[in-house]
């Protein structure tokens, strides 16, 4: 029954991110093909190429169906620049994208319950005062510019870790150390921008912890600090933290994109940095597709995640 | 043997600029095997009292007077001292259930963890230890591996009660134990704590709204009205021969027994407890008092009436 | 609600906004960009120039006092946008409840699903470049926290027992939305205009480092787009990065700050989760705001 009604939201859901993706490309007034290739070198037939690709000179409900038909078959256009089947070069994109998101998440994730915890159970503190002016500075600079001085600082100037790419070599060796090496910094700008939502939510869910008759009743029992604070404050603090992981993956996705196009860490941010560029509409087109219908269904996948631990749980 | 021991007991809560002050010199003791009743309205204090004992009240409250327990004075001792104290020696029950249990852990798990963490069962033990009290209280062993949104009102209640005795304390503090019980689970529990009081040698406070409890059970009963203890004495003299006038009003509104409605309005007493951020002087009671005269707005004499009684009122004779 | 003690950080932030927008107005009619360039190239920090020069030889503190000017305009038009769409349609779905609410709600519920990154990213560049195409994309990103915040206090606002009155009496919706809705809600539509002016200013600068930006003019966002585009990190020119980057910071600072402490002020229960979102988790715990919100 909730199943059902989980899949049918998600259903609508997606079936919204496809109309929108075929609004924007195919229905906007003016010609969304001059649009995003104004002021670039394009020649005419390029033009041509990209309109016949997205049959833009069809009527439109023929549009609509060649276009639906074309996704079914998982079909999403050639890009112009590469080539190559779209589909194809979103594939060998998701694996790093993956792999940052992850890493940054349990990163942030960690050091947020860490400082969050701390500044929680003691507010107004000096670790709160830190920790919690840290979170707020994090939150408020731009992602990219923090990667840029990250960049400046650690790989440019100290020369520690590499400041482009996944790889030393281009044909795809080098190693577990060597990806782990060029991960460091996109994943530690990653965190960073994550971190201050995990910090806050922590801390706040923490200090409410602090006055919960079960904590004062742990404090009754004669149980050490420590333990009143992670064995009985910690974990109850932690539901609505599991649940802002879960459900904040657009957010989490956002920040990647730019990551990625900062560090050309060749994940699908990456790849949306270069259909910009080129510019590619169709790869663009991918992108878009693929980063809002896999963020919607993570987002039922969580949905169903979090009820399940709500009825386990129990909020009282 | 004197337990319990307290002193002009005050506590005062932060209101804004002001201090709203729930306990203004409360002095009770409890014996070793005594039941010691503390009566009186919702807000009048009582829960104010119970958790000053083990200092569990909010970093903000403010408490003077002292608590002496077992002879050390509880007021000036180290984090250390008090750990040794809470549970090992003396356990409350507190008020509220539904909230009291933390919905993350088994109840097998939270009756066992202060005999666990004091070191008076093991590990491998801890399981028995906690079937054991859950079959104390009443409650079936099974219990133990359920969540607390798992039980009824009545089982949370006993759960806590169970809790309460995993390190066999010396003293009892019981913060309304049976107000979410119907009235036989509510005379079984009651038996319990007797039972308790009469073969283990326990001091129990029993806190709570209910005379028709108290009266079931309880050696002595203390009256709280507005954050002070009005009357005190042996139970069948208080309840049976009232000599305050707010006793008065309470046994005649305490005919319906478990009634919770009776907690909020005593039927026979007009108007409303007083604001605890007042300081006006006299007696607190006087707007509501029946026999109030001129002479109750000054210094109200604490006088003894009788064996082990005390009353605070100008209009009983000593 | 203890007091006016809690508004303080706010009033402070909302102080710094308002003589910043002042400022920003005022610069450009002070003084024009200078056009020839007059210092030495990629200078670092000297005592002339605090904070370095371009490779154009401009300084880059003259820059960025001068880009507020376009910086600050296209936040305050997208979050104005945003607020529009956002406020109408939260104040529309909560006092109409039944259908209008249950399909306003959900497509607002399914936009804030989307990676807003992503969304305005793409909406940027099938509009083209463009100020007033930008500050679209960045509002039809981010309008629906707007528009969940406010349909959630309207729905609190509007259980109250007067305005059953109102309602009984015969008191049309106009009405009931001016003189009683509105003036209850209007302290969360504060919040959240601070809140998405901090985001419209992040992703203005976002979208410029994806070359979507607004290039008729100098923004803080373009200036760390060109100063990428020169290679300025790997050619050790640092200072280009820092003073646009430190502005748009503090500007986001202030504005998260004042947010955070109309939230606190206003007490938890109205505004909650603007700066996070709220977690799904203690959705209908009791505490929250009456009515229901459909999933
Ligand atoms: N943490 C607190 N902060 C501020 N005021 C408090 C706090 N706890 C209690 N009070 C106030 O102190 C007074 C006494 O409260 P207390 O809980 O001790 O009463 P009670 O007799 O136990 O009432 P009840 O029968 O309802 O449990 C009340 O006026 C209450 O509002
Ligand atoms: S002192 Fe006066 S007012 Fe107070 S209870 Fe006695 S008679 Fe009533
Ligand atoms: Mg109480």
């Amino acid at each position: 029954m909730r199943a059902a009604r989980v899949a049918g939201t998600l259903l609508a859901r997606l079936t919204g991110v496809l109309f929108l993706g075929f609004a924007l490309f195919h229905l906007l007034p003016g010609d969304p093909v001059s649009a995003l290739t104004r002021g670039r070198p394009v020649t005419t037939e390029d033009l041509a190429t990209i309109r016949a690709g997205f049959g833009l000179d069809l009527p439109l409900w023929k549009q609509f169906t060649s276009y639906v038909t074309a996704l079914a078959h998982g079909d999403l256009g050639t890009s112009l620049a590469a080539h190559r089947p779209v589909a194809d070069m979103l594939a060998e994109r998701i694996g790093p994208t993956l792999l940052l998101t992850v890493s940054a998440t349990v990163l942030s994730v960690t050091v947020g319950i860490a400082t969050g915890v701390a500044a929680g159970w003691r507010p107004r503190g000096i670790g709160d005062r830190v920790g919690t002016g840290a979170a707020i500075v994090l939150w408020s600079a731009p992602t990219f510019w923090l990667g840029m001085l990250l960049m400046a600082i650690l790989g440019v100037a100290a020369g520690l870790f590499p400041i482009a790419g996944m790889r030393s070599t281009e044909s795809g060796g080098g190693g577990v150390l060597d990806v782990a090496h060029h991960l460091v910094l996109p994943c530690i700008t990653l965190a960073a921008v994550q971190y201050a939502q995990y910090h806050l939510l922590i801390r706040s869910a923490v200090a409410a912890e602090r006055h919960a008759v079960y904590v004062t009743l742990a404090r009754a029992k004669g149980l050490p600090d420590a333990l009143v604070r992670w064995r009985h404050a910690v974990p109850n603090a932690m539901a609505p933290t599991l649940s802002l992981v879960l459900t904040n993956l657009g957010f989490v996705v956002s920040g990647a994109v730019t990551v990625e196009a900062v560090f050309s860490w060749p994940g699908l941010g990456d790849l949306t940095f270069e259909a910009l560029r080129g510019p590619d509409p169709p790869v663009l087109h991918g992108t878009f597709l693929l980063l809002c219908g896999s963020v919607v269904t993570a987002d039922a996948i969580a949905d169903v995640v979090l009820r399940r631990f709500d009825r386990r749980g129990g909020t009282t | 043997m004197t337990l319990l021991e307290l002193d002009g007991l005050s506590v005062a809560y932060p209101a804004g600029q002001r201090w709203a002050r729930a306990v203004r010199g409360v002095s009770l003791s409890v014996a070793a095997g005594e039941v010691v009743g503390l009566a009186g309205e919702s807000g009048c204090g009582k829960t104010s009292v119970a958790m000053s004992v083990l200092r569990l009240l909010p970093r903000t409250a403010k408490v003077t007077g002292r608590i002496r327990f077992g002879g050390t004075d509880l007021t000036g001792a180290t984090w250390g001292e008090l750990r040794a104290v809470r549970w090992a020696q003396a356990a409350v029950v507190f008020q509220g259930a539904q909230h009291a249990l933390n919905p993350m852990h088994r109840i097998g798990t939270q009756i066992a963890e202060p005999a666990l963490r004091h070191g008076l069962v093991t590990r491998s033990a801890a399981a028995a230890h906690a079937a054991d009290l859950l079959q104390r209280v009443g409650l079936a062993p099974e219990l133990a591996r359920d969540h607390p949104h798992q039980l009824s009102g009545g089982q949370r209640q006993r759960a806590l009660l169970a809790t309460a005795l995993s390190c066999s304390p010396r003293l009892l503090i019981a913060d309304e134990p049976t107000s979410a019980l119907d009235s036989v689970s509510q005379a079984a529990i009651l038996g319990l704590l007797r039972e308790l009081a009469a073969e283990r040698g326990i001091g129990v406070l029993l806190v709570s709204h209910d005379l028709g409890a108290l009266a079931a059970v309880c050696d002595r009963i203390a009256v709280m009205y507005a954050g002070r203890i009005v009357e005190q004495g042996s139970a069948e003299a208080v309840l049976g021969d009232p000599a305050h006038p707010y006793t008065e009003a309470l046994t005649g509104a305490a005919t319906v027994i478990g009634d919770p409605a009776t907690r909020y309005a005593p039927r026979s007493l007009g108007g409303a407890p007083p604001d605890p951020l007042s300081t006006a002087p006299g007696c607190a009671f006087a707007p509501r008092c029946p026999h109030a005269g001129p002479d109750c707005g000054g210094e109200i004499p604490l006088r003894p009436a009788g064996p082990g009684r005390l009353v605070e009122c100008v209009r009983v004779a000593s | 609600m203890t007091g006016w003690r809690p508004l303080l950080p706010a009033a402070a932030a909302g102080t710094t906004l308002t003589a910043l927008g002042l400022l920003s107005l005022t610069v450009p009619a002070a003084r024009t960009l200078p056009g020839n360039a007059s210092g030495p190239h990629l200078a670092p920090p000297s005592a002339r120039y605090p904070f370095g020069t371009t490779d154009t030889g401009l300084s880059v503190l003259d820059l960025v006092v001068f880009g507020a000017h376009r910086t600050l305009i296209i936040a305050a038009l997208s979050t104005a946008l945003a607020l529009g769409v956002g406020t109408a349609t939260g104040v529309l779905a909560g006092h109409f409840q039944g259908w209008p609410d249950r399909v306003l709600s959900r497509f607002t519920q399914w936009v804030l699903v989307l990676p807003q990154l992503p969304l305005a990213i793409t909406i940027a560049a099938v509009l083209g470049p463009g100020l007033a195409q930008l500050s679209l994309a960045i509002a039809l990103a981010y309008w629906p926290a707007t528009a969940r915040v406010v349909r959630a206090a309207v729905v609190a606002t509007e259980s109250l027992p007067h305005l059953e009155r109102a309602r009984a009496l015969g008191a049309g919706h106009w009405r009931q939305i001016r003189v009683h809705t509105w003036p209850a809600v209007l302290p969360v539509v504060i919040t959240c205009t601070t809140l998405t002016l901090g985001n419209a200013l992040l992703s203005e600068a976002t979208l410029s480092f994806f070359g979507l930006g607004d290039t008729t003019s100098v923004t803080w966002g373009g200036m760390l787009q060109d100063a990428s585009g020169i290679g300025a990190i790997t050619a050790g020119a640092w200072w280009y990065l820092l003073a646009p980057g430190l502005a748009i910071t503090l500007v986001v600072m202030v504005c998260s700050i004042a947010g955070r402490s109309t939230e606190a002020a206003l007490g938890r229960h109205q505004a909650h989760g603007l700066l996070l979102r709220r977690p799904r988790w203690r959705r209908s715990a009791a505490g929250e705001p009456a009515g229901p919100e459909p999933v």
